[in-house]
């Protein structure tokens, strides 16, 4: 949101004149809220682009990590971002991104959600990414502490009968429910071009989009192409597409072979295997223990306690009548 | 007298530590006789930094013995509003718990034990002040105003389960340091609640802690090692606490 709503007015007047064929093309912004005006809404609504806010809880958590260039706090012009959004009656998510220190606060952020008029979350984890090369989440006893974050969650969602979504659950709910498990899912991080990542200079890259501003000692940039001089189809033949698609797909290829949750996760994020483990050829991340694995774990023992005790409830005098 | 460093106030372990940045205080100029006790002057004045720097202290810094500790947290909304639709049957109803009441206490227990307060063994209790402006704090054991409690008490979980703020008040020495300030005059240590009158008679004008515990906001310490008492002095409605005692009974 730096370049103003006019500047993505005709933006999106220009890719109407492009789309010759008539694609169906949705917008969306994240944003972390701390530019958002009354004409920015008014862009959003017109356009109908969905907006994600990144937001990391109540202001004694969000305010921890999220500061301006000059170390300043954001809570607080989030906040008015947020307000301004319900003011205009335009639909967003947040994201927040939890850290060891959110664990403690499942209560503390749900009601923070409910208060702001939040209803719809995703939870990132506090990743080790590019010149990130650590993180808090990073150490043994963090699984459960995670899980135990998540399912309480879950359970506070559950008990205030408010329409709340949450991504993770959602999508373990889906992968659990897919055919009984059967069909495996994929994820297209590990597909190539499944994503085209495009920066504001025109260069592009496909896997995991974090990939396009990362660098690496094995790689160089991530960078296949640039869109003012090289077509999608022409980065296929290039030796680094060719290095980068045979290490990821060796690395899906193990985790087929080694993970149980392959047909719920389909292979991983390679940007995660990459800088945590050094190889897009290996296999478990903290990423995957913990967005994956304990979020499955969590919503799968939720399920079946409810069915049980679905099962388990007495009849009625309807029942059975 | 002035105030000295003893008893610090601190957050409980994974509660918010905005609860400790915007802590109600206040001073006062010390005690008066009242009947058989002592109860606190009515003078309440807030306290200077260098006053808030002797008694605030964060988790990390917080002595490591806790019965030298004030421990704040808080409930979350959603357990404030289930006790409120379950107070007015309890109003009413006498006998077994009922079926709300449990859940409402297993939500607390869930809740408290989630945030490493295990509470599996202890005693829930909810209690309100008998009549109108007295507090709950106050009002328990005998003689009522300023003393400590007993010991099987300890340590005690106290949440204002009320709409209108209400406080503890405590003398913020440690028992330990009443000994040592009654011997200076000459006088024999005696048990606590024995203690706690001499020194009082002694230093009628050491300064008494006002803690102020709005809405959901709790306390959690030691009540057989701090001197304290209650004030609901402004309040409209009756003081209610819930209480969680570490006497290892069934949860009720």
């Amino acid at each position: 949101m730096v370049l103003p709503p006019s500047f993505y007015q005709d933006a999106l007047r220009v890719l109407a004149e492009c789309n010759r064929r008539d694609v169906q093309v949705a917008h969306a912004f994240q944003t972390n809220g701390t530019l958002i005006s009354d004409e920015w809404c008014s862009f959003i609504k017109a356009n109908n682009v969905r907006v994600g806010v990144s937001i990391d809880g109540p202001e004694f958590l969000h305010d921890t990590n999220r500061k301006t260039r000059s170390g300043r706090e954001t809570f607080s012009r989030v906040i008015s971002g947020i307000q301004r959004l319900r003011a205009h009656a335009v639909p967003f998510h947040v994201i927040t991104v939890l850290t060891r220190a959110s664990l403690d606060y499942p209560d503390e952020l749900f009601e923070f959600y409910l208060e702001h008029g939040i209803r719809q979350v995703a939870f990132n984890i506090e990743e080790i990414e590019g010149i990130h090369l650590n993180s808090s989440l990073n150490s043994p006893e963090i699984c459960e502490r995670f899980g135990d974050f998540l399912d309480r969650f879950y359970d506070l969602v559950q008990i205030s009968g408010e329409p709340f979504f949450v991504r993770e659950f959602a999508a373990a709910v889906a992968g659990i429910m897919a055919d009984g498990g059967r069909q495996e899912c994929f994820t297209h991080q590990t597909i190539a071009m499944a994503i085209v990542s495009v920066d504001c200079h025109g260069n592009f890259s496909t896997w995991s989009p974090e990939l396009l501003g990362l660098r690496s000692v094995h790689y160089g940039n991530f960078t296949l192409g640039n869109v003012m001089t090289d077509s999608f189809d022409s980065i296929f033949a290039t030796p680094k597409f060719q290095h980068l698609s045979e290490d990821i797909t060796a690395g899906v290829r193990s985790c087929q072979t080694t993970c149980e949750y392959f047909p719920f996760c389909g292979g991983g994020a390679p940007v995660n295997k990459y800088f945590e483990n050094g190889s897009f050829r290996s296999t478990e991340t903290m990423f995957c223990r913990l967005t994956k694995k304990t979020v499955f774990d969590v919503v799968l023992q939720k399920l079946e306690t409810e069915a049980a005790s679905r099962q388990a409830a007495p009849m009625t005098a309807l029942d059975g009548a | 007298m002035e105030l000295e460093r003893g008893i610090r106030i601190s957050v409980l372990p994974r509660f918010r530590p905005t609860l400790l940045t915007r802590v109600e205080l206040y001073l006062n100029s010390g005690v008066e006789r009242s009947g058989s006790g002592f109860t606190a002057r009515d003078d309440w004045r807030p306290l200077d930094k260098e006053e808030l720097r002797m008694l605030i202290v964060s988790e990390a810094d917080a002595p490591e013995d806790r019965s030298e500790r004030i421990e704040l947290l808080e409930i979350p909304g959603h357990l404030h509003q289930q006790w409120r639709a379950t107070a007015p049957e309890l109003a009413t109803r006498s006998g077994r718990p009922s079926r709300e009441y449990q859940r409402l206490v297993a939500s607390l227990a869930s809740f408290f034990c989630f945030k490493k307060v295990h509470v599996e063994n202890c005693s829930l209790t909810i209690r309100a002040a008998e009549f109108p402006h007295g507090s709950v704090f106050a009002s328990l054991g005998s003689p009522p105003g300023l003393k400590t409690g007993p010991v099987e008490e300890s340590p005690l979980l106290a949440v204002n389960l009320g709409e209108e703020p209400t406080s503890l008040i405590i003398l913020n020495l440690s028992i330990r340091r009443l000994r040592e300030l009654v011997a200076s005059r000459g006088m024999t240590q005696d048990l606590p609640d024995r203690l706690t009158q001499q020194f009082m008679a002694l230093f009628p004008k050491y300064p008494l802690v006002r803690l102020v515990l709005p809405a959901r906001h709790g306390v959690r310490f030691f009540p057989a090692a701090v001197v304290h008492s209650g004030y609901a002095e402004k309040k409209n409605e009756l003081d209610v606490l819930l209480r969680i005692t570490g006497t290892p009974k069934s949860i009720s």
